[in-house]
């Protein structure tokens, strides 16, 4: 009783801070419109019902369902989670090529999952979109020293770890996921972390020349 | 010489054709692209896709041709080599790719750059799961579906455009694809015409528009 309790207890941080960043994704997206940011809205969104069906099953209330083969209901959330993780990696490098290969890729791993319950094509797409969107978004927040684009690159690293671990530690993993990411898009790394110091010595400077 | 014998030997003469002419026909094309490259310094990137359908197509005659007129029949079973409904062939990959890079230049005149790579990645996922599966069946409704989209659409955008090259490749689809579902000696024919045609098309005489509107 204790064990469910406390998993549902962290389970339920993890949404209030789901929540909390949504919500300061959401004051961006209202400013610039940009169309990452409702993406990125969408994917937090899709990480809340996960962790709401994850609450529904430590208390036994999980809605068990299969279509065809093998194809549960965390299959759809890891799905869109997975194809979601590719869709913004590809929209911030603006590889429009690539665009479409999220939703072709996950076309496939769901029938290969109604069909034939094939769960490797499902571990193969999640490995590939952990590690490609974590390279790529680290590169860029990194050159353009953008904290959110930075976070958003670990925390897609340090959830992909947590969700292939079960019980307290995966939980715990991914509350500490959510504060990264919440870091990223408050603000927090800009201000703190990622310091660009040349845009620092421009406005220094424009300050300078204000008081002359 | 009964009507029986004259087709036996005319599909003869068209497997030595398609083997000799269709790789000759490609490496024309990429002549012809290598010179343009030299001339204007840019690469005509539809004249590359055509490249490749013609050796996409090659390939899969290449096979034929070896399976049905060489010992390699001693080497393969025919489902490997040759046209195959049910399961992976050397055939099949290179008329997999060919409707692919059919609808590739489908995309790239209409000027669909999120669509360009499309047909490829759902080739590449069906190898996959074909490989991971076994399941192949997918993979034709793909090629059946896929070849009449790519016919619809280059007849579509060869006159949209006025762009010879389009509606070249929809003739020639639409002929080689008719080998595909009508046998006997209408398919023989068939199987003659796309070779005489294809010879037109990667000559560059084929050009019923002779003026080509910029949109």
């Amino acid at each position: 009783m204790i064990d469910v309790i406390t998993n549902v207890v962290l389970e339920g941080i993890v949404i209030f801070l789901t929540i909390l960043t949504g919500k300061a994704i959401f004051k961006v997206w209202k400013s610039n419109k940009n169309r990452v940011n409702a993406m990125m809205i969408i994917y937090i969104l899709f990480l809340a019902i996960g962790s709401i069906t994850r609450i529904q099953e430590f208390m036994g209330l999980s809605i068990d369902f299969t279509i065809g083969a093998g194809f549960q209901i965390y299959h759809i959330f890891g799905i869109l989670i997975i194809g979601f993780q590719f869709a913004f990696t590809f929209y911030i490098k603006e590889w429009k090529r690539f665009y479409y290969f999220p939703l072709v890729m996950s076309i496939f791993v769901a029938t290969g999952l109604i069909q034939y319950d094939f769960q490797y094509f499902f571990i193969a797409f999640a490995l590939l979109s952990t590690f490609i969107p974590f390279a790529l978004l680290l590169y860029i927040g990194i050159k353009n020293r953008n904290g959110v684009v930075f976070m958003l690159a670990v925390f897609i690293l340090v959830n992909g770890i947590a969700l292939n671990i079960r019980g307290l530690v995966g939980i715990i993993i991914r509350i500490v996921a959510m504060v990264i990411l919440f870091a990223g898009t408050s603000g927090f790394v800009d201000k703190y972390l990622l310091i660009d110091k040349k845009e620092k010595l421009r406005l220094q400077n424009v300050w300078i020349s204000k008081i002359m | 010489m009964s009507f029986e014998e004259f087709r036996a030997l005319l599909g003869i003469t068209n497997n030595y054709l398609e083997a000799i002419l269709m790789p000759i026909m490609t490496i024309l094309i990429f002549i012809k692209l290598r010179r343009e490259k030299r001339e204007t310094g840019e690469i005509n990137y539809v004249r590359a896709i055509i490249g490749v359908v013609f050796a996409c197509f090659s390939w899969m005659l290449i096979w034929e041709f070896l399976y049905n007129r060489t010992p390699v029949q001693m080497l393969f079973t025919e489902n490997i080599v040759t046209f195959s409904e049910t399961s992976w062939s050397f055939y099949n990959i290179g008329l997999s790719l060919t409707v692919a890079f059919g609808l590739v230049i489908v995309m790239y005149i209409n000027r669909r750059e999120s669509l360009y790579y499309v047909p490829l990645f759902v080739v590449g996922g069906m190898w996959l799961y074909y490989i991971a599966t076994g399941y192949y069946e997918m993979m034709m409704y793909f090629i059946y579906i896929g070849a009449l989209m790519a016919i619809l659409f280059l007849i579509y955008t060869g006159f949209r455009y006025k762009d010879n090259g389009s509606l070249g490749m929809a003739i020639f689809f639409l002929l080689a694809v008719s080998v595909l579902l009508i046998d006997g000696p209408i398919g023989t024919f068939m199987n003659s015409s796309y070779i005489i045609f294809g010879v037109i098309f990667s000559l560059g005489v084929f050009k019923p528009f002779k003026e080509v509107v910029k949109e």
